[in-house]
């Protein structure tokens, strides 16, 4: 279980990125976290991971998150973490040494999935591949909780849309998926949980289910949450040019 | 593989290796200046005599070592000093066209990171210093043996210091 508690993150001269977070993930779950740019997501991604300092408590089964359970944590980000200069086979190699849960034949048919070569270096690949080894990566590390930070950035839809069904046919049940992204109504299907971080705090938190029985989509219930107006496009362009019909 | 091992895996070790080897290649050019001034030096020290035979002339003095030395070893400084700015790049290389920083923080050995950005800097700073050392030794060698007898101090010791 990945608890967070009480999470608050300040930027120095800037605002408030996470303010008083509470959070429990359990194993298995496929969490969506969605929120607007600068709502918090990477900065509570990168908190997690302890790649940046902050206030309150983040455990997994209880104990801190540090140098003796972070390899039960894998990250795949848009940034990227790889090595541009290594080749994909350097990179099983540094990770078979590093990572002893390392998942040998999820990566080999990753590789041949999305057909991506041996033997160049990473920053031979278009932005599309090396997204795609980014994630395959973070899958074959062997961690329980994988976490995405916008991963599929610059890739094509069809693209995208195999790659979800093929995450969805790898995982096993224990593994758990934290997966920001902005691609609301592409993984509304995918995901067993939606997050919504607004300036920071955690303004929803949903299963799939709860959405079902609601008859909501994960894009209707983040507009809901976002108190979206649906009539702010009509109302400018009205004001902007006097060609739309005044919505009021 | 192996050698990859004591460096951070954004940078090529042979590259790396190459610009260490040419680093010492500058400062040991710049030895050469010792070998100019004590040439220069024991120059002086004689005149021709119009017969044509060589004569130590009766005021000679021969310059001390360290004067003769000048800075023909600040190549060695310079060189270990651009060890701090070389492991400051190793560091920064996990920056750069990724953020493969992440994947060394997320690493269960937390002295993976500072030990390939330090290693090799720290190893090649002492190969510097060794050299160096082997460089002042050959050139009080030379001063020692090639200087007339007369013009040196009683003990090596004095003529290596003073």
């Amino acid at each position: 279980m990945l608890q967070l508690t009480d999470v608050s993150k300040k930027y120095p001269l800037s605002t408030q990125a996470l303010y008083q977070v509470n959070l429990s993930i359990g194993p298995g779950e496929v969490v969506g976290l969605f929120g607007a740019n600068g709502a918090g997501k990477t900065t509570l991604l990168k908190c997690i991971l302890g790649l940046l300092p902050c206030e309150g408590a983040i455990t997994l089964d209880g104990a801190p998150i540090n140098h003796t359970n972070i390899a039960r944590l894998s990250f795949a980000t848009c940034e990227h973490s790889f090595f541009p200069n290594l080749t994909s086979q350097a990179h099983r190699d540094f990770y078979r040494s590093h990572f002893p849960a390392w998942r040998d034949k999820r990566f080999h048919a990753l590789m041949d999935f999305f057909h991506l070569p041996d033997h160049r270096p990473l920053r031979s690949f278009s932005t599309g591949q090396q997204n795609q080894f980014e994630v395959i990566l973070a899958l074959c590390q062997g961690a329980e909780y994988i976490l995405m930070d916008e991963p599929f950035a610059g890739n094509d839809i069809f693209n995208r849309e195999d790659f979800y069904k093929v995450l969805l046919g790898i995982l096993e049940p224990t593994e758990t998926v934290i997966l920001s992204t902005h691609l609301l109504t592409e993984i509304n299907s995918f995901i067993s949980r939606a997050v919504l971080l607004w300036d920071g705090q955690i303004v929803g938190d949903v299963s799939a289910l709860e959405l079902d029985e609601q008859g909501l989509t994960v894009w209707e219930y983040v507009k809901e949450k976002y108190h979206y107006a649906p009539d702010r496009v009509s109302s400018t362009l009205w004001e902007l040019t006097g060609e739309e019909d005044n919505p009021s | 593989m192996k050698m990859q091992a004591l460096f951070p895996m954004t940078v090529s070790p042979d590259k790396v290796l190459q610009g260490l080897g040419l680093g010492a290649l500058a400062a040991a050019c710049c030895n050469l200046y010792y070998l100019y001034s004590y040439t220069m030096a024991s120059q002086e020290l004689w005149y021709h005599s119009a017969d044509g035979v060589q004569y130590l002339r009766p005021d000679a003095i021969m310059p001390s070592f360290f004067s003769l030395l000048g800075f023909s070893l600040y190549g060695y400084v310079i060189a270990v000093l651009a060890m701090i700015p070389l492991a400051w790049m190793f560091w920064r290389s996990h920056f750069t066209e990724s953020k493969s920083i992440y994947l060394m923080r997320r690493l269960s050995t937390p002295r993976e990171l500072p030990r390939r950005c330090l290693t090799v800097p720290i190893l090649a700073a002492m190969c510097y210093l060794i050299l160096a050392l082997l460089l002042l030794l050959l050139d009080f060698a030379i001063y020692w043996r090639c200087t007339p007898s007369p013009l040196l101090p009683p003990s090596m010791w004095d003529a290596f210091w003073n």
